[in-house]
């Protein structure tokens, strides 16, 4: 062991030796090292020395002028914005650390302000300070902020600036106040200055300022007022008071009070002004300022004047006017009333007496004067409720009138101030109503319901309405009617005749025609037409009324009548040609037998013995009787009515005619009793009347004097006839027979049995009637009628 | 005094001449039975006559249809023409009157009247100044 122990030594020795030579060398080395660092050391010293000086300029100069306030945001930055320090505040604000990554401060000014930030730090390098420099800027987080920074430079030992410090300060608030200051006085001063009513500020009495409407009102330039006194341009309406008031306020106990004042215009004119005076105190409660408010109140005053009077014009209108007016505020105090009203409730106050009463309950108290009382009260009270307009609302009186009733809800400005109640006696309008529509609907039905058609038209013909009887007539419905042209649709023939009818419509004239028309069968129609025009609301003529009788039947009735009195007449017409014919073809051979009988006892009236010319004088009595006998058939068929020979015949003339041409037995008179009418008739009809009757009576008269007297009197529709005469009579057993044609009774002559056949007839002709009285030996007497 | 009678009825010729032969003047009478024989006569070329007597009653053309033709003849309307009739009928004298007569005597029963109111009408138109074609 001790072997090894002894390597060991030598082996450690040397190594030791090993070690000593090289710490030699290493003491060598460190020495000359040393010797290195000591001449560093010194020089190091030197330069600690300098940076020591430095430093403390650096610190000298880092708290030069420092606020030191840890609570602002405090940075050093070099002379390119670098931040070199900042504390923690200035971390938090700006968001930046420039531990951890580099700031460079220039980056965070706003856009706006990046030439005035130029311009500051120019200023910083020069002066070496920088105060109130205010600028946004915008952070981290992107918001921007308004600061304030004091800054100063940091100079190195050779008072070379080297960097720069400087404290934030948040100020966006601030600004934006300021801003906002700013703007509102630009505000004010735009409503100050624009505004109509004149505002003027003054201590004690003394103008500090007026604005323009002012300077207008009074004529002085805003200049001008500057330089006076409330003074000297203003008389207080009502000075006392406004003495009193003024002092109060400059005593604090007043903050505001308004008078109407007179202010002297420039040119010497009062204005009329109403000036509200508020006071302006400190934060001490010592007055400042006052305001003045001036407003021009002469134009306000006309205007009151004129409302008042326009007020007045109204309420004696409300007051006399012919609707019950009922006013009410909101606590349904009577406000305004009227007369009408009092009347048509019969209320014996006057309406002024009402004004302030109270109308709850009101309803409940008057409800007896309704038909139907609660449902009055009811009604009132969900009007109320509702504040909503009603309008003609009806309410029956127990009198029997009908009240009209409206409600108007009074707002202003949303706020509900009371209501109107307007009351309107409609009894007549609504009575007449109600008949207007009774009547509408009794002619309505009876339209309806008539046999009558009935269509209405406008001015184009278009049918605007039929009524049932209208379809019925002409086989349509009222649908394939209505909107129709009427001319068209009816297939009406006489197409002009109904344009020119329309055209009278238009008019205004009414009147009634025939036309030919078609119904839906095709079968033609006549119809009567009664045409009206039709008018609307304003009068004006909007088309026709027609109503319609279907008179084919009539018509075709009066075709026929009138056809056969065509053939009745050509066949009287014919019968009297052959009348005279067959008179002629009679009359003639009756000639010849007459002239040759008379040549016979002319030319041998020689050789003719008594016997054979008695013969020949009965053959021409026989002929004679024949000729009178056709002739009286002639007379008999030729007595017509001929209407258009009616004359005025005066009777009496012509029983002096007939007196004159026949023959009267010398112990026989004719005489009239009394005057004889004049009547209206064909006078040839009237002789042949009294003619044969006279005739008849004269020659049938044996007593002498002979007797024959004519007389008449009047009824309401005829003329009565009498033909008295004394001469042999009729027996009873003729007095029918008599009239009768061929039924002579005479034994004479010259009776042919037609006379009174004649007479029959015309009494006939004239709606009269023909009877007699007789006694056989003492007279006859003939009664007749003639129609008026 | 030329006359010309138109008449059917032969009596009535005979009461024509016989009523003529009475007058002191000579009247010569033309006889025609009916219109047309009378149309032909008239229109022949014979003398015209003075005046002519017209019967109303004739077969076939009837004294107006004749008395029309006759009148609307340039040459003939000129003629005097009496109506002689039995007809009493207004239709026909107010007919005749309006196409131009220059009488109208009603035949009277008896032939003394007959005679009596012809020989007026024959005076009469004898004293007239006549056309005379």
């Amino acid at each position: 062991m001790s072997f090894s122990m002894e390597n060991k030594e030598v082996i450690l020795l040397k190594k030791a030796l090993e070690r000593q030579k090289k710490a030699r060398i290493q003491a060598e080395k460190i020495l000359e090292e040393k010797s290195k660092e000591l001449y560093d050391i010194t020089h190091h010293l030197k330069t600690t020395n300098s940076k020591l000086e430095n430093l403390l300029n650096e610190k000298t100069s880092e708290l030069d002028g420092v606020f030191i306030n840890i609570i602002d945001p405090y940075v050093v930055m070099d002379l390119k914005f670098n931040v070199i320090n900042m504390n923690l505040s200035a971390k938090d604000f700006l968001g930046y650390d420039h531990n951890k990554e580099s700031l460079n401060l220039a980056q965070l000014v706003h856009p706006e302000h990046v030439q005035y930030t130029a311009t500051s730090f120019q200023s910083l390098l020069e002066v070496g300070t920088l105060k109130n420099y205010r600028a946004k800027i915008i952070l981290r987080d992107a918001t921007e902020k308004w600061v304030q920074i004091n800054a100063s430079l940091i100079f190195d030992a050779k008072r070379k600036p080297v960097a720069a410090q400087g404290i934030i300060r948040d100020i966006t608030q601030e600004t934006e106040i300021r801003e906002l200051l700013s703007e509102q006085k630009k505000q004010l001063d735009i409503i100050v200055e624009n505004s109509p009513l004149g505002i003027v500020l003054t201590v004690k009495g003394q103008i500090v300022k007026a604005n323009k409407a002012f300077s207008e009102l009074l004529g002085h330039s805003q200049q001008e007022l500057k330089e006076m006194h409330v003074a000297d341009i203003s008389v207080p309406e009502n000075s006392e008071d406004s003495v009193l008031q003024m002092e109060q306020m400059n005593r604090g106990e007043l903050d505001t009070f308004s008078v109407v004042k007179k202010y002297i215009h420039k040119n010497g004119s009062e204005v009329l002004a109403k000036t509200t005076v508020s006071a302006v105190k400190n934060t001490k409660g010592k007055v400042d300022y006052q305001v003045a408010l001036v407003e021009d109140i002469r134009k306000e005053r006309e205007a009151e004047e004129k409302i008042k009077a326009s007020e007045n014009r109204l309420s004696s209108l409300i007051l006399n006017l012919q609707t019950g007016v009922l006013l009410e505020d909101e606590h349904r105090n009577i406000s305004l009333t009227n007369q009408q009203f009092c009347d048509l409730f019969q209320i014996s106050e006057a309406p002024e007496a009402l004004k302030g009463a109270d109308c709850n309950g009101a309803a409940e108290r008057n409800k007896i004067h309704f038909k139907h009382p609660e449902a009055f009260v009811a009604r009132i009270n969900r009007v109320l409720a509702e504040r909503k307009m009603v309008l003609n609302d009806e309410l029956e009186m127990t009198d029997g009138r009908i009240l009209e009733r409206d409600y108007i809800p009074i707002f202003n400005q949303g706020v509900y101030k009371g209501h109107l109640w307007t009351y309107q006696d409609v009894t007549i309008r609504k009575n007449y109503k109600r008949n207007l529509e009774a009547q509408k609907e009794k002619y309505g039905s009876i339209i309806a319901n008539m046999n009558l058609g009935l269509i209405e038209v406008d001015t184009d013909d278009i049918i605007q309405m039929a009524n049932q009887s209208f379809c019925t007539m002409s086989g349509f419905t009222e649908k394939e009617l209505i909107g129709k042209k009427a001319i068209k649709v009816l297939g009406v023939v006489e197409q002009e005749l109904l344009l020119e009818k329309n055209q009278k419509r238009l008019q205004g004239e009414s009147d009634s025609y025939e036309v030919q028309v078609a119904n839906k069968k095709g079968e033609r129609r006549h119809w009567l037409i009664s045409g009206a025009p039709r008018y609307d609301d304003t009068g004006k003529t909007v088309g026709s009324i027609g109503i319609h009788l279907d008179i084919t039947d009539q018509k075709r009735l009066e075709l026929q009548k009138e056809k056969l009195l065509q053939e009745l007449e050509a066949s009287n017409q014919g019968l009297q040609e052959y009348a005279h014919i067959v008179s002629h073809d009679l009359k003639s051979p009756l000639r010849s037998i007459s002239a040759l009988a008379s040549w016979l006892s002319e030319d041998y009236k020689d050789v003719l013995d008594e016997t054979g010319v008695f013969q020949l004088q009965q053959m021409q009595e026989k002929v004679e009787s024949m000729d009178r006998l056709i002739s009286g058939i002639l007379k008999y068929s030729s007595i017509q009515d001929d209407s258009s020979k009616r004359t005025k015949v005066d009777v009496n003339s012509v029983i002096n005619e007939i007196r004159e041409i026949i023959f009267i037995p010398e112990h026989v008179q004719v005489k009239v009793k009394d005057t004889l009418p004049v009547i209206r008739a064909d006078s040839t009809k009237i002789h042949q009347l009294f003619q044969n009757l006279i005739g008849n009576a004269v020659v049938h008269i044996e007593k002498d004097p002979g007797k024959v007297v004519i007389s008449a009197e009047e009824t309401k529709t005829h003329w009565q006839f009498r033909i008295e005469d004394n001469g042999i009579g009729i027996a009873k057993e003729y007095h029918e027979k008599i009239f009768k044609i061929f039924q002579s009774i005479g034994n004479g002559e010259r009776s042919t049995g037609i006379g009174l056949s004649i007479v029959k007839k015309i009494v006939d002709l004239y709606e009269g009637t023909i009877w007699l009285d007789s006694t056989v030996g003492k007279g006859t007497t003939f009664y007749f009628t003639l129609k008026k | 005094m030329n006359i010309l009678l138109i008449e059917d009825d032969m009596i009535e010729t005979m009461k024509l001449q016989r009523t003529v032969s009475k007058m002191k003047q000579k009247h010569p009478i033309v006889e025609a039975k009916n219109g047309e024989e009378a149309l032909d006569i008239l229109r022949s070329d014979q003398e015209l006559p003075d005046v002519i007597l017209l019967d109303l009653n004739m077969p076939r053309m009837s004294g107006i249809e004749f008395l029309k033709i006759l009148k609307a003849d340039e040459r003939l309307k000129y003629l005097p023409t009496v109506i002689l009739t039995t007809s009493e009928n207004r239709a026909d004298l107010l007919e005749c009157y309006k196409v131009g007569i220059a009488g109208y005597v009603i035949k009277p029963l008896k032939y003394e009247e007959y005679e009596s109111k012809l020989q007026k009408v024959l005076e009469y138109w004898n004293i007239n100044e006549l056309v005379k074609a």
